[in-house]
């Protein structure tokens, strides 16, 4: 009788949602440093160094700078606490540009690894 | 049956099915996939499904504080609910003089529609000084008269002999109540959970006029507000109609039997 | 099983109680009070949200009233609005009178849709649950989705058509007069079928099954069948439909709001919308309360008559006495 109320598809269903709400919030928290690293490369996918690669914020009408930084030796770049579920990096040197680069995040402040930014 | 009847019976409600299903399927395509938003012909089939809208539309509207709102609301509702409806349905299993009003004026209070008293209702929550709260919301839905008479019927059905042994060890007529016909109807119980959560989930007219204040928004006035701020062309509204239809749908895949049994036997809500 | 059965057991119980202590009030006073006590919190709440608004509604009605200024009596000055200076009143009525076709069209095809899942066919519990699924839905969502269906540039609904060469150009259902009423009503429709199926197959297998047995061995066809015996016997269910079909009509708020807001003009307004605007929008609530009291008659009278029709036993559901 008293096992019918506790066990019951009711307490596992939501006992195993609860239990994922749980671990999804561990995870996130393992994971919200809001680290973005990526790399510039050219048309023929050599690093390039010095590149300005700009980070956006995609509001309702239109985009709105967050920061900005320049490429290391490697063609490295890397932005802190980005604060934003969806961003949008453009990069440019020189008189070349890169596409924009929108990438949707699971959570805020996820820390993702951004595939190479080509700029032609 | 022969076999064109079965035949030509399931054709049709295959095609019924099919339409049934077909603005669900719709909706939770475009949540997915945020096609056919701004394009002609729409796709039938998702290319390139993502939960990226689900995940805009739970950072662009406080999601969690509609969700806790809602469920707060619901829960109180639900627990209300099960107190007030037992001990109502349990006293009208029993013999006094004015029973017969009672129930009169229940099944009279059955015939008023509760949006034929919003009015009235908005003034005395007013005066009550509950607007805008979580308890002025779910005040008049503390009872529901449907859930009131399955629990008499249900406590009618218990054995009596089990009631009487009971007296016989000394147990007051509320620990009778509590300890042994309580436990009994699992089914009442059941039904009444269900139906006065998903009642009090889905319930927007109510809601709408007693919440003055963002921070008092349940799910549908969420959604409602996020329909007047961002229009229906973004994915993330519609990932926001999954979301904020899941949960009802969830109870109720679980529970069918018990809210179909709740519906058809009770049948008007009132 | 009530009442012998039962003084029996308060008089057993009575002599138990006697023999344990020596009460401080009388047994019968005692189990008076408990009644009251476990009846009084529900009672309250329907007396607070059920009858003092159905009063406060009808003294509003034949008064002058605006939040925060004194009451004066009115007389019939409201009433004298909406019948006579109100077209839009007028309006709403003949909308709310059309929009319960989605009773005759729900009924008949739930009745069709029931007769189909009450015979032994495989799945048929699952055509039940996708039927049904719709109902317990948030109505504001599935307003949104029709809405949404009915998209002019890219609803599913246009695309169906077109694709079909029903139409050649786009229609844009709830922004025009001719089309707005009868594409809320669909929606209506859709939701509410599976409900209304579920209460007549209710209906259908409570029928004994011996009656059609008989039948048979009389050589009734079945068209037979169902005209003498189905129907007949589905009557309480049918007329059930049709009530809460009425209530529907009064109370689909939710829908319309999201769907069209009452638009285009006021072509999808119905009685519950217009209240609502003309109380919480326009603020005057004696008005709204004077259209609230119409509402109520109305839907008491049409109710009633739906009972009488039913010949008394519409709804007529397991509440035992």
């Amino acid at each position: 009788m008293r096992n019918h109320w506790v066990w019951n598809r009711f307490t596992i269903t939501f006992g195993m949602i609860a239990l994922a709400i749980v671990a999804w919030n561990i995870y996130v928290s393992f994971n919200d440093g809001g680290r973005i690293v990526g790399k510039v490369v050219d048309a023929m996918g050599q690093p390039v160094a010095g590149a300005q690669v700009v980070f956006w914020r995609q509001t309702v009408t239109s985009l709105e700078k967050v920061a900005e930084t320049r490429t290391d030796a490697e063609g490295h770049y890397r932005f802190h606490n980005n604060g934003q579920y969806a961003l949008v990096l453009t990069a440019r040197i020189a008189n070349a540009q890169s596409a924009r680069h929108t990438v949707p995040l699971w959570f805020r402040n996820q820390n993702v690894q951004i595939a190479p930014i080509v700029v032609e | 049956m022969s076999r064109r009847t079965r035949i030509l019976s399931h054709i049709t409600l295959i095609l019924v099915s099919v339409i049934m299903l077909t603005p669900i399927y719709w909706v939770v395509k475009t949540s997915i996939s945020g096609e056919n938003l701004f394009t002609y012909p729409p796709s039938i089939v998702p290319h390139d499904p993502n939960l990226f809208y689900y995940v805009q539309a739970w950072y662009t509207v406080d999601f969690v504080r509609l969700f806790t709102n809602s469920l707060a609301i619901a829960v109180l509702v639900v627990v209300v609910n099960l107190v007030l409806n037992a001990m109502a349905g349990y006293a009208l299993t029993k013999h006094f003089p004015g029973k017969g009003m009672v129930l009169g004026f229940l099944l009279a209070s059955m015939m008023i529609p509760f949006h034929a008293t919003i009015i009235p209702a908005y003034l005395l929550t007013a005066k009550l000084g509950l607007l805008n709260s979580k308890l002025g919301i779910a005040l008049p839905f503390f009872s529901h008269i449907v859930c009131i008479f399955l629990f008499k019927s249900n406590f009618e059905a218990i054995p009596s002999s089990l009631v009487q042994a009971a007296r016989l060890d000394g147990l007051s007529e509320l620990r009778i109540l509590t300890r042994i016909m309580l436990p009994l109807s699992r089914p009442a119980v059941a039904t009444n959970i269900i139906l006065s959560f998903i009642w009090s989930w889905n319930d927007f007219l109510w809601p709408l006029i007693v919440v003055r204040s963002p921070d008092q928004e349940t799910m549908p006035l969420g959604l409602v507000s996020f329909l007047a701020s961002f229009e229906d062309t973004t994915g993330a509204l519609y990932a926001f109609c999954v979301l904020v239809v899941l949960p009802s749908m969830l109870v109720f895949l679980l529970a069918q039997k018990d809210f179909i049994r709740g519906l058809t036997t009770g049948a008007t809500k009132g | 099983m009530d009442t012998p059965s039962r003084h029996a057991d308060d008089r057993k119980t009575a002599v138990v109680a006697q023999r344990m202590k020596k009460p401080f009030l009388s047994r019968k006073t005692r189990h008076l009070a408990f009644v009251w006590m476990l009846l009084l919190p529900a009672l309250l709440v329907y007396f607070a949200y059920r009858a003092v608004p159905l009063a406060w509604n009808v003294v509003l009605s034949f008064s002058f009233w605006a939040p925060g200024k004194p009451i004066r009596f009115a007389g019939l000055y409201q009433y004298q609005e909406l019948a006579f200076y109100d077209g839009i009143f007028w309006e709403v009525l003949k909308n709310t009178a059309i929009f319960m076709l989605v009773i005759p069209i729900s009924i008949m095809l739930a009745l069709a849709l029931a007769l189909l899942v009450d015979q032994k066919i495989t799945g048929r519990n699952i055509y039940r649950t996708i039927i049904f699924l719709p109902y317990p839905m948030m109505v504001v969502a599935v307003g949104i989705v029709w809405r949404w269906l009915y998209n002019d540039n890219v609803g599913l609904i246009n695309y169906a058509l077109r694709s079909m060469g029903l139409i050649s150009r786009p229609i844009a259902f709830l922004e025009s007069y001719d089309f707005a009423l009868a594409a809320v009503i669909a929606a209506a429709v859709w939701q509410i079928l599976g409900f209304f199926m579920i209460i007549i197959l209710t209906g259908l297998q409570n029928i004994p099954p011996h009656l059609y047995e008989a039948a048979r061995i009389d050589g009734a066809r079945a068209h037979h069948r169902f005209w003498r015996i189905t129907l007949p016997l589905l009557r309480p269910s049918l007329f059930l439909c049709v009530i809460l079909g009425v209530i529907a009509s009064f109370t689909s708020f939710d829908l319309i709001y999201t769907m069209t807001n009452g638009g285009p003009g006021h072509a999808t307004d119905l009685l519950i919308t217009y209240i609502y605007k003309a109380a919480f929008t326009l603020s005057r609530f004696d008005y709204a309360a004077a259209m609230t009291v119409v509402m109520f008659v109305l839907f008491l009278a049409l109710a009633l008559l739906t009972n009488r029709l039913a010949g008394g036993d519409a709804g007529k559901v397991d509440i035992s006495d």
